[in-house]
């Protein structure tokens, strides 16, 4: 009997030790930020695993924080978006990018962030791959830890989002195995998050070369599902359209922006027959927009389109190898804070573009210029095409289909 | 609830038990079994609260039934209440896990359309039907009685066994909370139950949980259509063969370690089924007491081994089938239970001609036994590719690829998604990058090994694991055994409990849950 009682009081506290040390070791890295836990230089300062975890990230950041101004959009925005921007500096702001996010999250977090601080602005960075995404059926986004719910009322819901939240950030193997990623790999990481939420590079070492395939592979891939999808456009677009109508009710600022990719990218998204639905996806921000306005008799917000073959989406690929980075673009998808930063200038000043290439970058579309605007874009892709065949060809063997054939031969 | 929650770990449980205890201490020990009633009816309903409606009208309509079954009237009556009984029970159950299923198959043969709305499962609704089925065939047989309404409710509800078993039987649990030593705090008891509990815990949500990445993509991905390489059909159905053995039997002793705790002991349901020399040696290992139930049950009701070999293969037959569609409503799992009949057959049949011809059954070889139990091994993995698929053409298109070959990599899904797990990450860090394939075989060897060459729970626990009363054919009390109260165990379960828990934020059900 006295052996079982030493039994228990060995395993309690070999159980309470080790739980305390796990938490605390958890706490004080704060791998997915949502402690705010200082973050010190070779120590913590570089949360290197954060994507997995950013759902749960950006809610608790908000909450901590409490940004005037939001940006939303996905990976794009995450990585090209600074808050840091001078025009966004007066105001706090947080960038809610998501990997692979849909409208009906971004809805969602919208009304979280409005919940917890009326915003004063909201950026608004859309792109193709927006409208073609599912809401999240994984489990990673959670309606229950939003500060409201989806029809605005205030949730704190305890035992189903807060615990479990914060059981997963202190105690959970998956922290654990985040905490010691990030110490661990401090000193050679290429990516953090900031504590303004952008996804901040830590290196410009990159082969572009190799990215550029495997982007366009993958778009392709992305590309083939997206011509079955529909219902998940139309679904997406009545999200807009309820994000859009919630603003226009509201005092909040929203600039949208179609995000800018390299020309490559255009011309997978053409090779692939999808052209014409990315211009009905344009087509439909200005509509939606225009009618919300006119809905409550307030100014349109302004919806500015970064894509096409325009200025520094030409920008030529360096050749293989991580000796030359680029300027601009990451890979054909991802664009570098410098083109964010002149972005959200063309956005959010009257300065004139810092460099010539930029002169043309971004153009503001409303219905009155829309199809206008769309000649020209088409007319840009064609021109891009005729004076690059290589890339053209190149982009063409990426296909997918071309590739089996190919392996055939 | 879940048994692997932080909320049934850190405050059902405690709560529960301290308030058993604390009532048991007292003389009235009607109110320490009244609040377990109330503790496994709000676990019940944790779940989906509309059930417990069902529950609540199950146990008072098998109580009455039982009353009359065993009480003094006539047989003829008593045989009357029994049918009316039972066939009750298989029709709520087949009611809420049939009907669809049914209709389904009854609109593809006739071409109509009928429809039955849809039908939510109710929780543990196939453990408990056959538990109070059991009870009064009991009754009638005179083997159960039962005059407190109560003990009954409490032994068809108590939590430890209640949504996924084992099945009880009435006269190997009810007796025992007639002893007063079940009310009072046991330290040894305790800390034996734990011990089970945490054992249990840690193959659930360490191994189980863990193994089911591997698993769960390869047979969604052949549901799609997806071509699989011969690695990947392997890598899923091993994987799957593993995470069903670790989740319900980590269950099982979670259930036996929680009711240890109470001083109450639980049958066993598993005994190291896949170390099975054969088919016949498998279902003695496997669920042991839905095995248990089936031949006592339906078996020898049908007439067991009594009228010769074609009828005895035919009962067996019947009763595999049976059992595969209590597993699910699901023309799988019925073929599940086609192939498992069809296997105790052979294997009977083969005793059979290995007598006629004068062997000695109980004479083997170790190479002898070490082919048979890899040979075991393999059949049942073939049956659990059927278990686990949701349809014929995903079973033909794993099988197809487990046996197309010849052997080449994981297909880059199946390597992404092996690249990207904990164990993945883990060695990662430690700058070790194995191939997919490598890791996969790693990961899959560790599991042979813990599975064909370590002890068992029970092994480990010994003596401090005893079976219930009149339950000796499934649980022998065992002398031997690895564990004691001493501070090295303690460290070691502290370890084991500490990764689970860390484990315990990736909600995850048992698979057992669904049947």
């Amino acid at each position: 009997m006295i052996e079982a009682k030493n039994y228990i009081r060995i395993l309690a506290i070999a159980c309470l030790a080790s739980v305390a040390a796990v938490a605390g070791l958890n706490y004080a890295v704060d791998p997915f930020s949502v402690f705010g836990a200082p973050r010190i230089a070779g120590f913590n300062a570089n949360k290197v695993d954060f994507l997995e975890h950013l759902r749960m990230t950006n809610v608790y950041a908000v909450k901590r924080i409490k940004p005037k101004c939001i940006i939303l959009g996905t990976s794009r925005a995450g990585r090209g978006l600074s808050p840091d921007h001078p025009a966004l500096a007066v105001t706090p702001c947080y960038n809610m990018a998501l990997p692979a996010i849909g409208l009906y999250e971004m809805r969602r977090y919208f009304q979280h962030a409005q919940a917890i601080q009326p915003l004063d602005h909201v950026i608004l960075a859309l792109d193709f791959r927006v409208f073609n995404t599912a809401p999240d059926r994984s489990g990673a986004f959670s309606e229950t830890r939003l500060a409201v719910d989806r029809e605005g009322i205030a949730q704190f819901n305890l035992f189903s989002a807060r615990l479990p939240d914060l059981a997963a950030a202190l105690l959970s193997m998956k922290a654990l195995l985040s905490s010691v990623k990030t110490v661990h790999q401090q000193h050679w990481a290429n990516i953090t998050l900031a504590t303004n939420g952008y996804w901040q590079s830590l290196t410009d070492t990159y082969d572009h070369a190799a990215a550029f395939n495997a982007y366009t592979r993958n778009s392709f891939r992305r590309f083939e599902d997206i011509t079955h999808n529909d219902p998940i456009f139309s679904q997406n677009a009545d999200e807009l359209r309820a994000l859009l109508r919630a603003a226009y009710q509201s005092t909040v600022k929203v600039s949208v922006l179609i995000s800018p990719s390299h020309a490559w990218h255009w011309e997978t998204l053409h090779q692939s027959g999808l052209w014409p639905r990315f211009e009905e996806m344009k087509r439909m921000i200005v509509s939606i927009n225009h009618e919300e306005a006119t809905r409550v008799g307030k100014a349109e917000y302004q919806v500015w389109d970064f894509s096409g073959a325009v200025g520094p989406s030409l920008e030529p690929l360096p050749a293989g190898g991580k000796q030359k980075a680029m300027r601009w673009y990451w890979e054909p998808v991802h664009y570098k804070r410098a083109l964010g930063d002149a972005g959200l200038s063309r956005v959010l000043t009257d300065q004139a573009p810092a460099f010539p290439v930029l002169a043309g970058f971004g153009t503001q579309i409303t219905p009155a210029n829309l199809e206008e605007h769309l000649r020209r874009l088409r007319t840009l892709q064609k021109q891009y095409a005729q004076a690059h065949p290589e890339d053209v060809a190149h982009i063409w063997e990426l296909m997918p289909k071309n590739q089996t054939r190919k392996g055939m031969q | 609830m879940l048994f692997n929650s932080y909320f049934f770990i850190f405050v059902f449980l405690p709560v529960t038990l301290i308030v058993f205890f604390t009532l048991g201490r007292g003389r009235e020990q009607r109110a320490a079994i009244a609040w377990l009633v109330a503790a496994s009816l709000f676990f019940y309903g944790w779940w989906n609260p509309v059930y417990l409606g069902l529950i609540i009208a199950s146990i008072l309509f098998n109580f009455t039934i039982g009353t009359v079954v065993g009480g003094r009237r006539r047989l003829a009556v008593k045989k009357a209440a029994l049918t009316f009984g039972i066939a009750a029970n298989l029709s709520v159950l087949a009611y809420y896990k049939y009907a669809g299923f049914f209709l389904s198959n009854l609109n593809a043969a006739l071409g109509s359309v009928y429809t039955v709305g849809e039908i939510i499962l109710p929780l543990g609704i196939s453990f408990f039907t056959f538990t109070q089925i059991a009870f009064l065939v009991d009754a009638y047989r005179g083997e159960a009685r039962e005059y407190k309404f109560l003990h009954y409710a409490l032994f068809v509800t108590y939590f430890p066994h209640l949504i996924a078993g084992p099945v009880l039987h009435h006269k190997e649990i009810m007796p025992q909370f007639g002893h007063s030593s079940i009310y009072r705090f046991d330290t040894l008891n305790f800390s034996a139950g734990l011990t089970y509990f945490v054992l249990g815990l840690f193959k659930k949500v360490v191994i189980a949980d863990s193994i089911a990445g591997f698993a769960t993509p390869v047979f969604a991905a052949a549901a799609t259509g997806a071509s699989l390489s011969m690695l990947d059909a392997w890598g899923g159905a091993l994987s799957y063969t593993f995470q069903l053995y670790f989740d319900f039997s980590g269950y099982s002793d979670m259930a036996i370690g929680l009711a240890l705790m109470m001083g109450v002991r639980l049958p066993l349901n598993f005994d190291s089924p896949y170390k099975a020399v054969n088919i016949i040696d498998f279902w003695r290992r496997w669920h042991m007491t839905l095995s248990r139930f089936l031949r006592d049950y339906l078996y020898i009701p049908l007439g067991g081994s009594r009228y010769g070999n074609g009828r005895r293969y035919a009962n067996l037959m019947a009763t595999m089938l049976l059992g595969g569609l209590w597993h699910g409503a699901g023309w799988t799992f019925i073929a599940w239970g086609a192939l498992h009949g069809g296997y105790l057959v052979i294997n009977h049949a083969w005793h059979y001609v290995r007598r006629k011809l004068g062997h000695d059954l109980k004479r083997s070889t170790w190479w002898g036994r070490g082919l048979a139990i890899l040979v075991t091994f393999l059949a049942v993995v073939v049956g659990w590719v059927f278990f686990r698929a949701d349809s014929f053409s995903t079973a033909e298109r794993m099988l197809r690829a487990m046996y197309t070959f010849p052997l080449s990599g994981a297909t880059p899904f199946y390597a992404d998604i092996i690249q990207a797990s904990q164990l993945a990450k883990w060695l990662g860090l430690l700058g070790v990058k194995p191939a997919p394939e490598l890791l996969l075989a790693t990961a899959l060897s560790v599991l042979t090994a813990i599975t064909f060459f370590m002890p068992n729970t029970q092994q480990i626990m010994g003596r401090y694991y005893w079976a219930p009363h009149k339950s000796a054919e499934s649980a022998p009390p065992r002398v031997t055994g690895r564990w004691a109260p001493n501070a090295w165990w303690a460290l070691g379960i502290a370890v084991a409990g500490v990764w689970a828990l860390l484990g315990l934020t990736e909600v995850s059900e048992f698979l057992y849950f669904q049947f």
